[in-house]
């Protein structure tokens, strides 16, 4: 009887305390700091907001405020708006199937104040009189009249103070820092008519005009190079911009879908954007891309995911079928795209040097084999030639002549080949050639930049890199790898940290960085060489694992045979 | 304008003022050379907007005026001249400048000198001297530490500070630091800084006569230029702005192992030695082990390279890497027979002092390297 008396007694089932409703329920909407920025811009959007500030202290724990200059709540509406399923948006079950605002769950404010401490003040269009809450885990705590200039300022502060999991769970500051740039620079590029300011500890981290131009708020959100660079798309229904083929990135983050002016997530739209790349990009660099899709509101249902990510389709192939071929029409504008359509003329083969620009009705030009490399069939290794160096053209080309052939080198592709080969096997051995510095350079890193110098800095040192924090936001290069030119340093420090966003397999990631480290050291197309550099750079190319393209999968070397050269020139 | 001089000494002067003239400009002006006549004869400018000179050559002037003309063709034709007078007169209507010599007669065209952009002239300011040889034996051993980054200014610059009657020329890529101290032959006074561009010190270098005699240096009154004169020449520049880096702190106090060699066996072992450390990004290694110095580089392609140095050795062994250009532009402006190297340890700055003289020091940064 006592062993049965230990017993636990069967446990009684309970409805939840209210406060611990809420926050279970705030779990799933407010999972971090980035979500409450994003759900209170998009409230501020919903208000019809022209300038939304944000302010955030403390990488969103301290404080995260949006300032909006809306149409404001009014008083008698300012408490109600903090309770569960009260929403402006959605009246009548009807409504839910014909959306057009950002929110309509009603779940927003109350999740927030769930868990932190909220000031919302806020006076509505047409009062004259302003109206301030303060909430602190969902309990109204003060209210009352107050002073405001109009449109509604939400202050979240200790966010998560009630919910130590959660809390235990937010990652390094500036990674969290980093997610708020992204959903803030979300909701900047799917509302250019809205002046969007950040500021992230004082300091600002984006500010977008606000004159609805798409190109400014990407040059904002990137930078002014891209925003020129970027293609205009407008067609079947979708409309936005897009990187060109030469700029990439390494994640698939860049890819930021809309349907009507709401930012969402669905992997088989990004990867339509991809498909349409199809032979213009690398398999592991992904585009950069603002599409918004025009749709009845009816075709689509956002009410799959409470954070709204997820939206369904009517007709899921057909919406795939529109951006894909919009995102195409765009590409052909693009110049690399027409070199490579109206080329038909050069065509080179990377697996043979011995390739020949075959002129169009030249006799051996076959239509159903137009590339058809010559001779040297089955050849293992490719090798080059023995070259004599003759000379430096355009400042460009290196001409070389072979026992019975002509032979023109890209200087650059070409060092960038000896360079990647000499710097991949000193990363595969772990061997390290650093130049220590003497007077270290300073560099101010974005949030994203700084989580990924924390989170990896074995990986920088083994590529050559020294670097060490200096101030909140910056740090100081203490070295360099060896052959890096000065110039190339920061630039190439900022590429390495923006490429390590990227998943790779560690292999995968020494190729990158070696090409890249050998792209940015290499000679320049437009650098005039010595003779003795040329030459010099010619034995070492010969003397590489594959002479023949750069680590790009560019050619080096275009060989024109003498009996090639002799059929063109209609030579007996 | 009509004034007739020798057309070697004209061409002297051309060849002097066209160091300024920009290769490559968005500014045709900028291509031509001004000619104006002056009191002491025929005053030759060129400017690229960086910097700016200026020399009169011994002329004789019936008429007053200026023109502006392309400096390249003018040098050219007139550096072709056999040397007799030349007889230079500015049709003012067609902006033409004709050339009359006893075999020829030539016009060329020209631009109205009040398009050509002003060259201000030293006024006020802090004005000091330094004998022409010394100057430009700092110049040599300190441009070629100077950054070519436009990324960071301030290197591009060598810091000058002068500090009663001494001046010290600095200049750091970042890897490597050159210091030289420098005796004024007149002037003196507070301390004052100034960073001039090394391309600047680069060009005036080039027009500097060796000997002693002086040259002056003002600095701009409003401190955004700087005025190098001597006799009927004269350089301008454009100054720097920012805040150089307090090279000083880098300097290494004391060295835990010295070594003394011959510049030039030094300087050849390590030139033959490099040329095997082309594939491994120019490193050589410094060994100093049991009183002997030994120079290594190797590459798993080329191959390697092992030679000794007769050089005394003190203190404690020691292996450090170095980018070797940077070690070979080191010896070569060092400009003293023997050398002394002071290490500290494989990562620490390393330095390269002339042996007995005190007013040069060359640092330069290992490479850090698996041994």
């Amino acid at each position: 009887m006592r062993a049965l008396d230990q017993q636990p007694a069967v446990a009684r089932i309970e409805a939840l305390a209210p406060d611990v409703a809420d926050a279970i329920a705030a779990g799933e909407v407010i999972d971090r700091p980035a979500a409450v920025v994003k759900e209170l811009i998009e409230n501020a959007v919903d208000a019809g907001a022209t300038r939304i500030a944000v302010r955030v202290e403390g990488a969103g724990r301290q404080l995260i405020e949006v300032v909006d200059d809306g149409r404001g709540i009014l008083p008698e509406d300012l408490a109600i708006a903090f309770r569960r399923h009260a929403t402006s948006k959605v009246r009548s079950l009807a409504d839910l199937g014909a959306l057009s605002t950002l929110g309509f769950r009603g779940e927003a404010l109350a999740s927030i104040a769930a868990v932190a401490e909220v000031e919302a003040v806020s006076r509505a269009r047409g009062r004259d009189e302003g109206r301030r809450l303060w909430l602190a885990a969902g309990a109204i705590r003060e209210e009352g009249a107050a002073p405001s200039p109009g449109g509604t300022r939400i202050s979240v502060r200790r966010l998560f103070f009630n919910t130590p999991a959660r809390l235990q769970f937010l990652k390094q500051p500036s990674t969290e820092s980093a997610a708020m740039v992204r959903a803030t620079s979300d909701l900047a590029l799917a509302h250019p008519e809205i002046a969007i300011q950040l500021r992230l500890e004082g300091r600002s981290a984006l500010e977008t005009p606000g004159v609805n131009d798409l190109r400014a708020v990407v040059a904002a959100v990137y930078d002014a190079a891209l925003a020129a660079a970027m293609l205009q798309v407008d067609h079947s229904g979708v409309s936005g911009l897009l990187a060109p083929p030469s700029v990439h990135r390494a994640t698939r983050d860049h890819v930021v879908l809309m349907v009507n002016r709401r930012r969402i997530h669905h992997r088989n739209l990004v990867y339509a954007v991809e498909q349409a790349y199809r032979g213009l990009r690398q398999q592991d660099r992904f585009p950069i891309a603002v599409l918004d899709l025009r749709l009845d509101p009816s075709l689509v249902d956002v009410n799959v995911h409470p954070t709204k990510r997820e939206v369904r389709f009517r007709n899921e192939g057909a919406v795939f079928s529109a951006v894909e071929r919009a995102c195409f029409h765009a590409l052909r504008a693009s110049p690399l795209y027409q070199l490579e359509t109206a080329g038909g003329g050069l065509q080179l083969r990377e697996s043979s040097p011995w390739a020949l620009p075959l002129a169009p009705g030249s006799d051996s030009a076959r239509v159903d084999s137009p590339a058809q490399p010559v001779g040297l069939a089955g050849v293992v290794r490719p090798e080059l030639p023995a070259l004599s160096y003759r000379a430096q053209v355009l400042n460009a080309y290196l001409v070389a002549q072979a026992p019975g052939a002509l032979v023109l080198v890209d200087q650059h592709a070409a060092h960038e080949r000896v360079l990647f080969d000499r710097i991949r096997r000193r990363l595969a051995e772990g061997g390290r050639s650093t130049q220590l510095a003497l007077v270290p350079e300073v560099v101010e890193l974005s949030p994203a930049q700084l989580a990924a110098f924390e989170a990896q800095p074995d990986f920088l040192r083994s590529i050559g890199f020294e670097a060490e924090p200096f101030g909140p936001h910056s740090v100081r290069i203490t070295a360099v790898p060896l052959e890096l030119p000065a110039s190339e340093v920061v630039g190439v420090f900022e590429r390495v940290l923006g490429d390590l966003e990227g998943e790779r397999t560690p292999d995968r990631r020494l190729h990158e960085v070696a090409a890249l480290l050998a792209c940015h050291s290499a000679v320049r197309f437009g650098d005039a060489l010595t003779r003795e550099s040329a030459e010099e750079l010619l034995s070492l190319l010969a003397a590489t694992e594959e002479p023949i393209s750069c680590p790009h999968g560019r050619p080096t070397t275009l060989v024109l045979r003498d009996d090639q050269l002799r059929r063109l020139f209609k030579r007996p | 304008m009509k004034v007739t001089c020798a057309a070697s000494t004209l061409g002297q002067g051309l060849h002097t003022v066209a160091r300024a003239v920009s290769a490559r400009t968005t500014l045709p002006i900028l291509n031509n050379v001004l000619l104006q006549t002056s009191t002491q004869g025929l005053q030759l400018t060129a400017t690229n907007l960086e910097i700016g000179i200026r020399e009169v050559v011994a002329a004789e002037v019936e008429e007053e005026g200026g023109i502006t003309v392309p400096a390249r063709l003018l040098t050219d034709f007139v550096s072709a001249h056999p040397d007799e007078p030349l007889t230079l007169t500015l049709d003012k209507k067609t902006q033409s400048l004709a050339v009359h010599s006893p075999h020829f007669d030539v016009v060329i065209r020209g631009i109205d000198p009040a398009d050509f952009p002003p060259v201000p002239v030293a006024g006020d300011g802090r004005k000091v001297s330094v004998p022409q040889a010394d100057l430009r034996q700092a110049i040599e051993q300190t441009v070629v530490a100077a950054s070519t980054d436009e990324g960071r200014p301030v290197l591009t610059g060598v810091y000058v500070q002068l500090n009663g009657g001494k001046a010290t020329l600095a200049a750091t890529d970042g890897h490597r630091l050159a210091v030289r101290n420098l005796a004024l032959q007149t002037g003196g006074g507070d301390v004052e800084t100034v960073i001039i561009p090394a391309r600047a010190l680069a060009e005036l270098s080039r027009i500097l006569k060796a000997g002693s005699e002086a040259i002056d240096l003002t600095v701009g009154a409003q401190r955004n230029q700087v005025f190098f004169r001597s006799g009927e020449t004269e350089l301008m520049s454009r100054l720097i702005e920012g805040t150089y880096p307090n090279y000083q702190q880098v300097i290494p106090s004391q060295s835990t192992t010295t070594i003394t060699a011959k510049t030039q066996d030094l300087l050849f072992t390590t030139r033959v030695v490099s040329l095997f450390s082309k594939d491994a990004a120019n490193v050589i290694k410094f060994k100093a082990e049991s009183g002997k110095l030994t120079l290594t580089a190797n590459t798993s392609e080329v191959g390697n390279s092992v030679a000794g140095v007769e050089a005394r050795v003190e203190g404690q062994d020691l292996q450090v890497a170095f980018n070797s250009k940077y070690v070979l532009d080191a010896l070569s402006i060092v400009g003293s027979e023997e050398v002394q190297l002071g290490f500290t340890g494989p990562l620490n700055p390393g330095a390269i002092r002339p042996v007995g003289r005190d007013d040069y020091l060359y640092i330069i940064m290992p490479v850090r390297v698996a041994m």
